[in-house]
């Protein structure tokens, strides 16, 4: 190898070392984030939304990944204060169980009329 | 027949009313264990960058989380003022403290200027005291004893409603 291309090499080792954790906690905040709605905004999640609020939000989960929390730990500490409303997925437990239900339940209602609709229109035609 | 109706309908009534009647206090009580240790920058007038930790909150401590572009923020602060003077006017065993959010320290620093608050005022450089406390706008008043966050008034308070917080807490 020659001289040049190994301190391309060690410089490449070293850029990744440096900001490698700058990009992962990037990309954690956003998943993290991504999951929780912002109480002030209509319909936006935390990493969405640019309210102040969601801007405190986002700090406080880079903070809690800094200091080695897990994903479900920073869910729990923010349903915790604000409730599961603010988990944009609602846990599939409880009440919440009905609302995950309820539309493919009327989805494949809806088919069944519109096939036995379609098979009456064809033996009339008939 | 007319007499069923009747019965019925008075029943249909007395519970409609319910909920209206059971809302008698001003405060939504929370009753939540706070765990705080946050340094904070002191308001003075002269960014003198001066620290505050709050931590420990055993004393009642009432907590009037503002912003300087709040209007109604703006329009209770005589009232947050003389609530301060009565404290000290009656010997009251209560912390008032502002703690200024979603904002900048210059705009912070002008209000305290413009508005001469008579009690401690806060800065939150860390921009995360806000969700210990779960704020959700401006201006939001949370009465705070032995690290537990009783109950909070959210909107503009004045002197009176902080009087009746007071004797709340002590309930």
């Amino acid at each position: 190898m020659k001289h040049s291309s190994k301190i391309g090499l060690l410089i490449s080792i070293l850029f990744l070392i440096i900001f490698s954790p700058f990009v992962e906690s990037k990309e954690g905040i956003y998943e993290v984030s991504n999951e929780l709605m912002c109480p002030v905004c209509q319909g936006q999640t935390v990493a969405e939304s640019n309210s102040e609020l969601a801007l405190s939000m986002r700090e406080v989960i880079k903070n809690k990944l800094n200091k080695g929390e897990s994903k479900e730990e920073i869910l729990s500490y923010f349903v915790n204060l604000y409730g599961e409303s603010i988990l944009s997925k609602p846990p599939i437990k409880g009440i919440n169980i009905f609302l995950w239900l309820v539309p493919p339940i009327i989805l494949v209602i809806s088919i069944f009329f519109w096939v036995i609709r379609v098979r009456r229109n064809k033996s009339k035609t008939r | 027949m007319r007499l069923n109706f009747l019965y019925i309908s008075s029943i249909y009534i007395l519970f409609s009313l319910l909920p209206v009647y059971s809302i008698d206090s001003k405060f939504i009580p929370i009753n939540r264990d706070i765990k705080i240790n946050q340094e904070m920058i002191i308001l003075d007038g002269e960014l003198n960058n001066k620290k505050f930790v709050l931590k420990n909150i055993d004393k009642l401590t009432i907590v009037n989380f503002w912003a300087s572009w709040c209007k109604p923020c703006v329009a209770e602060i005589e009232e947050l003022n003389n609530f301060q003077n009565y404290i000290i006017q009656e010997k009251l065993d209560v912390t008032l403290l502002g703690i200024n959010i979603f904002d900048r320290l210059d705009d912070a620093n002008k209000f305290y200027l413009k508005h001469h608050p008579v009690f401690e005022m806060l800065f939150d450089k860390e921009r995360t005291i806000s969700i210990e406390f779960a704020v959700a706008g401006v201006p939001e008043t949370f009465f705070i004893k032995d690290n537990k966050i009783l109950f909070k008034y959210v909107g503009k308070i004045d002197k009176e409603i902080l009087k009746e917080g007071y004797d709340e807490a002590f309930k």
